[in-house]
């Protein structure tokens, strides 16, 4: 055996997990030479240093203050935010969000092609329609971004902060077009536009959710 | 005769740190997590002060920096806290602490790139050890200091696996990496301790 080779089964040997021609081909080599045994005995006192590192060192400042504030009212429980984010609870509201994903599709669509009351049809009815769709956006918006409200620990700084971004972006977008709908209720076309920003928006979260409900 | 490692088989530490073990939990304990899983901030702190060393240690020593420990010995205790309801008691509190802490520790190294500039990434002997021991291995202070100048993914393993006690399968299935790249990596960060310390 070549003291390369040697060294380089030197971990194994001390885990114990060599196979035995392998520890017996080692021990002959040991035997006779003294550069690798000493080799071996380095090894040893750096496992036995290591062994007798302290368990605990304490920090050097107290964290609690900074930790105290960060803690929600309670624990999550179980029957709170783990049944959104562990697989089988979390596809809930996923669920949840994929239908209202289905209906504002469904209504940018409709607002869009349908740029022109029929007779049968009144501009009160297509804003009537449009506030239910709204409806159903903000409940699933507001459960997907508290669900992403508490897993935000689960992500690094850097990717909740173009998360941030992004719903920034959104937010604005979804700010924009809703003064542009109060300024013209029955406007079809800014109803449209507003479904389907909805849509990118509840698209991100259900993204993030869905990402930290994997960690 | 070389002793046959597999008849005295080598224990990372007597104060049984392996998060694998479960040590006695005393009841107190037991009283102090039912209360914060009810929301008493005040069981809780008192849960953080009996394990806080014991995640700062770790934090500092995967993460060879004191301010990453700082901030991920917070991060560990606000996902204690958020997490504290799946503690089911199969283990010690400290242990799933434990292993909630080099999860927490592993994901930030995957996700983030908050690793301070200066941290030696070479396996340049010179470089590990810029101070020179005088003695083969001489003290614990010497030996923290050099773990800290290892290389990243050679200092995790290093400490996961000869001071806190995992064995390569674990740390792979924790780092997602084989069991051979964790192998190969302890190999690594003992052999540039080694140079550093008897240098």
């Amino acid at each position: 055996m070549k003291h390369t080779d040697v060294r380089a089964i030197l971990d194994d040997y001390l885990g114990g997990t060599l196979g035995r021609s392998e520890l017996r081909a080692l021990e002959a080599h040991l035997a006779g030479c003294g550069p690798c045994r000493r080799e071996l005995q380095v090894i040893r006192r750096l496992l036995s240093e290591s062994a007798k590192l302290p368990p605990s060192i304490e920090p050097p400042r107290d964290l609690w203050s900074r930790i105290e504030p960060r803690l929600s009212a309670k624990p999550l429980s179980s029957s709170t935010v783990f049944h959104r984010f562990r697989p089988p609870l979390h596809l809930g509201s996923l669920a949840a969000a994929a239908s209202v994903l289905v209906i504002l599709a469904v209504s940018a669509t409709v607002f869009a092609t349908r740029t022109r009351f029929t007779h049968t049809e009144t501009p009160v009815t297509a804003h009537q329609q449009f506030v239910v769709t709204e409806k159903y956006y903000v409940a699933a918006s507001a459960e997907l971004a508290e669900a992403f409200r508490v897993a935000r620990n689960e992500l690094s700084p850097e990717m909740v902060q173009l998360i941030d971004k992004n719903l920034g972006v959104i937010d604005a977008a979804i700010q924009e077009i809703r003064d542009a709908l109060a300024q013209d209720p029955n406007n079809r076309e800014v109803m449209a536009m507003l479904a389907t920003v909805y849509q990118k928006k509840l698209m991100v979260l259900r993204d993030v959710t869905g990402w930290t409900s994997e960690l | 005769m070389i002793p046959d490692p597999r008849s005295q088989p080598f224990k990372p530490s007597p104060l049984l740190r392996h998060p694998r073990v479960a040590d006695e939990v005393p009841p107190f304990m037991n009283a102090l997590i039912s209360r914060a899983r009810d929301g008493d901030k005040q069981a809780f702190e008192q849960l953080y002060r009996e394990n806080v060393g014991r995640v700062y240690a770790l934090c500092l020593r995967m993460m060879g920096d004191s301010a990453m420990a700082d901030e991920l010995t917070q991060d560990a205790f606000v996902r204690a806290w958020q997490k504290l309801d799946s503690f089911r008691g199969e283990s010690a509190f400290s242990s799933w602490l434990h292993r909630l802490t080099v999860n927490l520790i592993l994901q930030n190294r995957r996700s983030d790139r908050r690793r301070s500039s200066w941290l030696v990434t070479s396996d340049d002997p010179e470089l590990v050890g810029a101070t020179p021991t005088e003695s083969p291995i001489s003290t614990a202070i010497d030996l923290e200091d050099a773990i800290r100048r290892l290389p990243p993914g050679a200092r995790e393993v290093f400490v996961l696996h000869d001071v806190e006690g995992y064995r390569h399968s674990e740390i792979a299935e924790l780092a997602g990496i084989a069991p051979g790249t964790s192998k190969a990596q302890l190999h690594r960060a003992r052999r540039l301790l080694r140079e550093t310390l008897t240098s």
